[in-house]
């Protein structure tokens, strides 16, 4: 079939709505121009065709930008890029999870982790953190759907985040001698 | 099929919002290519509606033609449901397992899995026991109608002959007729072929002896092939007349399947194979 229909589809999508999430960004500090947003749009397209995807509606890039903004890692120098990245990594889990998570549970997974694991790096969350998830979901879990994505990664992490033990060692060896 | 993409990209958009309303904003190639066949689907539904050949009235917009469609589709779903009850009422698999498991479990899993909005193309079941008409061209609740169709007509057929006769038949043609994927209509046929070409009453059981062999072959030494096609339909016809309704349907439906026969016979008579055609 030819898929130029797909393309037809994605159009109804408006650039609008990306425009219009400054309104809830400007009080993080986080504003795009017509071309950052046109950028994005772009992008996104690219995303789209690389992971053999379609979206319609009005698309989940204002969606990633209302659950990002208020981030400790975004700052206007690295707004859009990484909103771009974040998009790429979105539709990439998507596939991975064969669609299993909704958007929501999706990206309340990626902003707990992206703030509390990878503290900002794509590449960590990408690689490492959604990497493991999937492979979970994947093979049948299902709790996401309870807690709509929030706190699920500790249950797969292999790392060992925050030694109390070691921490107060370090501590009484700095203080106390 | 006369409209464009840009016409028919809404339909597939607003099929998708469907699809958003569970959580989701995007979705597979795949499961896009399924929505936009599902609204192909549709719409040719309502354009062949009402009888082969049948033409969509131009004047409509695609939407129209979906809906149209879709409508066609639900009644036809209804109506095959309602064909469904009717020969369950008095359903024989006579012991075959494919048959048993297409008709007695498959069927039903169609009826609760169907979805006629977003996946009507689905056949959803692979329909292993074969019937005498190809309906391999058509899909989803199409193909699933025109198979209701032909079991009810080989179900009638079927009727003629008591249970026994029939699984005496079957259980001659091969012993382990229980697993075989195989018609059992066409079985019977070339059962009743054998009985006509040898001169015998059919409701004489017990296998076909040498002489019976010896007569074929001389009958079809002395007619030509479409001399005898005329005479087995003629006989066909005479049996198929406590048939009542849809008795030239029936008739139609078996027509091929002489053909075949006919061929089979050409064949095993050729080889001296008769006693493997007419156990």
């Amino acid at each position: 079939m030819d898929g130029n229909w797909m393309v037809l589809l994605q159009r109804q999508n408006q650039l609008g709505k990306v425009i219009e999430t400054n309104n809830a960004t400007a009080q993080y500090g986080l504003m795009l121009s017509e071309q950052d947003a046109e950028l994005i749009l772009e992008e996104r397209g690219h995303a789209l065709r690389e992971q053999r995807r379609v979206e319609f509606g009005e698309g989940i890039a204002p969606k990633i930008i209302h659950q990002f903004c208020d981030s400790d890692f975004i700052d206007q120098n690295n707004y859009v890029d990484t909103i771009i990245r974040l998009q790429e990594i979105f539709y990439l889990y998507k596939n991975e999870m064969d669609d299993e998570l909704t958007d929501d549970e999706l990206l309340h997974l990626m902003k707990e982790q992206f703030e509390e694991i990878c503290f900002g790096d794509l590449d960590y969350l990408e690689g490492t953190c959604l990497n493991l998830f999937s492979q979970a979901v994947r093979a049948g879990y299902q709790g996401y759907q309870r807690s709509e994505g929030h706190g699920e990664y500790a249950k797969f992490d292999e790392v060992q985040r925050w030694d109390y033990d070691l921490y107060y060692k370090a501590l009484k060896e700095l203080f106390w001698g | 099929m006369g409209y464009a993409m840009e016409e028919l990209v809404p339909i597939v958009g607003k099929l998708a919002e469907r699809y958003a309303a569970c959580g989701h904003t995007s979705m597979p190639y795949g499961q896009a290519e399924q929505l936009m066949e599902a609204v192909l689907y549709c719409v040719h539904e309502a354009e062949t509606w009402g009888g082969e050949g049948a033409v969509l009235d131009r004047e409509l917009s695609a939407q129209e033609a979906y809906e149209a469609g879709m409508a066609c589709v639900e009644a036809k779903a209804k109506e095959a449901l309602a064909l469904y009850n009717t020969i369950s009422q008095e359903f024989d698999h006579y012991g075959n397992c494919c048959l048993h498991d297409v008709f007695v479990k498959g069927m039903p899993e169609f009826f609760k899995w169907y979805d006629m909005e977003l996946c009507p193309q689905d056949t959803i079941l692979t329909l292993d026991y074969p019937v005498l008409k190809d309906i391999s061209a058509s899909t989803g609740i199409d193909k699933i109608y025109g198979y209701l169709v032909c079991l009810s007509i080989e179900q009638k057929f079927l009727h003629l002959f008591p249970e026994g006769h029939v699984r005496e038949v079957l259980r001659r043609h091969d012993s382990q007729y229980e697993d075989m994927a195989e018609n059992i209509c066409e079985v019977m046929l070339t059962n009743i072929v054998g009985h006509i070409l040898a001169g015998r009453p059919l409701a004489e059981n017990g296998g076909f002896r040498k002489e019976d062999y010896q007569k074929m072959q001389d009958v079809w030494g002395g007619d030509r092939q479409q001399r005898l096609r005329g005479k087995l339909m003629e006989a066909l016809s005479a049996l198929l007349q406590g048939y009542g309704e849809g008795g030239s349907q029936a008739l139609d439906y078996f027509s091929k399947t002489v053909d075949n026969i006919l061929a089979r016979l050409e064949n095993a008579v050729g080889y001296g194979a008769l006693p493997n055609l007419f156990p």
